[in-house]
């Protein structure tokens, strides 16, 4: 299907063809930002952010949920949670998170009913970048300031309308079923949205992702891993804030009898601890080396792409500053 | 600030080939626009790295536990590292709690006392602000570190005088109110640790947040186990908490703990006398008990 329009001013008819759907998340401002939110047949969608401080991947993949209650010996499936019917405005470094968390969880013979009951009843809008953050990265971790993969529609804001292009067939039925809202696009808003996008492109410091890979399959000495780990405090903010990050931990709780599936993250020194109070993975340059390689080598390796898609959350969350950026280009040396 | 930071690589450089002392913990150039970052320098080269300038904010006391920590299965012939930290006056206020605390031996550090001019405010994204100190360094009541072994010379601002004039007033709301206030903003707490880790007074080997058996705060996204939490983090600061704000700068979510922090500093300075690594003396305030200490913010917390 070819590219349509919206017109900027007629943005509030979308969002009302978006809420007949269902619960709708999309960027709305609060006292923080802009954060994605429900959005209300009142509230005319934010467009203009560089990107929410959360990953989008809390929607599908929750900080916390119940996968089953328990009373005495009484053990039942919890009820799904709320489920959003569109999420809308979601930036491409997180759709493609999207793809990748998607294929950990869902794979051609086990489907995690939880992920895959959240993925499939959304329709996945993303929007196109049109400023590159200071620490974005995205053009070398296998995707662009308008790459489409992972959403099930394309969006762009170029000032006085928004394009759309469908990715997937649920997300070119949407856009079939209401053509009435869109107008062809002129030729010179494709070419617009051609340049925006190639403008934040170069905008863009290029980091070696490929050598990286390479050099990190052949392992690196511990010492390497120590001394980039040095400063680490063992706090989880890169993790907790990274869109591919899905390790997690299943926790009873007795209170409200409850088996709760919580994200976990490799920086803590909890993490790996065992029931004894080993923990294979005591010094913070092991647990490192695990984020790392989990990223760059372990899905390359099983997945044929790295499990980092360029969104710079954790380089700017890092309270040491550790830069992944600088790791990579270190990995190389 | 030019000069300071010469003088201070000089000084970095010398305990260093002197082979007086192993590490010296400082800063660095950071890679986000508007950052420096903690940095070891281990050699007289790697001093020639450190820099000084209005962005070294974190609190590099909260590495020295984490330096000084015996390893789990130690080298035979292991001895604590020897280290030298160059401290802000809050970094000072630190050392001084540690020390207190049992946290570091003092004859294995070697404090560079900085002046220090008050650090920047810098937002989350790297911009705005631009020039305004930060909120920690406007109420620094002791920008230079007490009891340093080496001093670097330079202007300090001048200290603030404690007013607590935030906190009286969210004081004087009716607990309803503060109440509203106080979980309003720890919703938005993702109990990624961060305030936690980068807290030099949080040192311990296991902290109640993470102990299974028993589990004093379920991971559950609730907001009762959240504030669970933040209480119990915040009340293991009272009568320690130097309000260097280590814990606001790390927060990924922007979480303003330090009306709630500084409450408990306010309390400790109003009620005991105590500021720690200012007043009140070596003894940590709550190892001390006088039959006048007050206990009406137990009984009666809504009296003014």
């Amino acid at each position: 299907m070819a590219t349509v329009a919206l017109d900027r001013k007629n943005s509030k008819k979308l969002t009302a063809a978006l809420l007949r759907l269902g619960r709708v998340r999309g960027p709305v401002k609060d006292e923080t930002g802009v954060v994605l939110g429900d959005l209300t047949s009142k509230s005319d969608p934010v467009l203009e952010y560089q990107n929410f401080t959360l990953p989008a991947k809390r929607e599908f993949f929750p900080q916390c949920e119940a996968v089953a209650k328990f009373e005495g010996d009484n053990v039942r499936e919890a009820a799904d949670g709320d489920r959003a019917a569109v999420v809308f405005g979601i930036r491409p470094c997180d759709a493609l998170a999207l793809s990748h968390v998607e294929r950990v969880f869902c794979d051609e013979k086990y489907a995690d009913p939880y992920f895959r009951g959240r993925r499939d009843a959304a329709l996945v809008i993303s929007l196109a970048c049109d400023k590159a953050g200071p620490s974005c990265f995205c053009t070398s971790a296998g995707g662009g300031p308008a790459s489409a993969k992972g959403a099930d529609i394309l969006s762009s804001n170029i000032g006085t309308a928004l394009l759309f292009d469908s990715v997937t067939a649920k997300g070119e039925s949407f856009l079939k079923k209401n053509k009435g809202l869109f107008r062809k696009p002129t030729a010179a808003e494709l070419t617009k949205r051609e340049k925006q996008a190639a403008d934040v492109s170069r905008r863009m410091k290029a980091v070696d992702t490929a050598a990286a890979v390479k050099s990190l399959a052949a392992g690196r000495p511990a010492a390497f891993w120590e001394g980039i780990s040095e400063t680490c405090l063992s706090c989880g903010a890169c993790t907790f804030l990274c869109p591919t990050c899905h390790c997690f931990d299943l926790r009873d709780d007795i209170g409200t009898g409850a088996r709760l599936r919580v994200h976990d993250a490799c920086m803590f020194a909890t993490f790996v601890t065992e029931a004894s109070g080993h923990n294979p993975r005591a010094r913070k340059g092991e647990r490192m080396r695990q984020r790392v390689m989990h990223k760059f080598s372990y899905a390359p390796e099983n997945y044929d792409t790295v499990f980092c898609v360029g969104c710079g959350r954790c380089v700017e969350a890092c309270p040491s500053n550790i830069d992944i950026r600088e790791t990579l280009a270190g990995v190389t040396e | 600030m030019v000069d300071t930071e010469k003088k201070m690589k000089a000084a970095a450089k010398k305990l260093l080939s002197e082979g007086k002392v192993d590490v010296v913990v400082g800063f660095c150039k950071g890679s986000r626009k508007n950052a420096s970052r903690p940095f070891f320098a281990k050699s007289a080269a790697d001093a020639e790295l450190l820099v000084w300038d209005g962005f070294c904010t974190a609190n590099l006391a909260a590495f020295l536990p984490r330096l000084f920590e015996r390893p789990a299965r130690p080298k035979d012939g292991w001895k604590p590292p020897r280290v030298a930290l160059t401290a802000k006056g809050c970094d000072g206020r630190s050392i001084a709690g540690l020390v207190r605390e049992n946290q570091v031996p003092r004859a294995n550090l070697v404090i560079i006392g900085m002046p220090c001019e008050g650090m920047l405010a810098v937002q989350k994204s790297g911009s705005a602000k631009k020039n305004e100190t930060a909120r920690a360094c406007v109420e620094c009541v002791s920008p230079e570190a007490a009891d340093a072994d080496v001093r670097i010379e330079g202007t300090s601002r001048k200290p603030a005088k404690a007013s607590y004039g935030r906190v009286k007033a969210f004081a004087a709301k009716s607990a309803a109110e503060r109440w509203k206030a106080f979980t309003k903003e720890i919703s938005r707490c993702i109990r990624c640790n961060a305030c936690r880790e980068a807290c030099p007074n949080c040192y311990c080997k296991v902290c109640f947040a993470d102990q299974r058996k028993p589990s004093w705060v379920s991971p559950a996204n609730e907001l009762s186990e959240t504030v669970a939490f933040h209480m119990g983090r915040m009340f293991h600061q009272a009568g320690r908490c130097v309000e260097c704000d280590a814990c606001v700068n790390a927060c990924p979510m922007g979480i303003d703990l330090r009306l709630f922090t500084q409450k408990l500093a306010a309390d400790a300075v109003e009620l005991f006398g105590f500021a720690p690594g200012v007043s009140g003396g070596d003894v940590p305030m709550l190892h001390t008990f006088t039959q006048d200490d007050t206990e009406r913010f137990i009984t009666d917390p809504e009296e003014k």
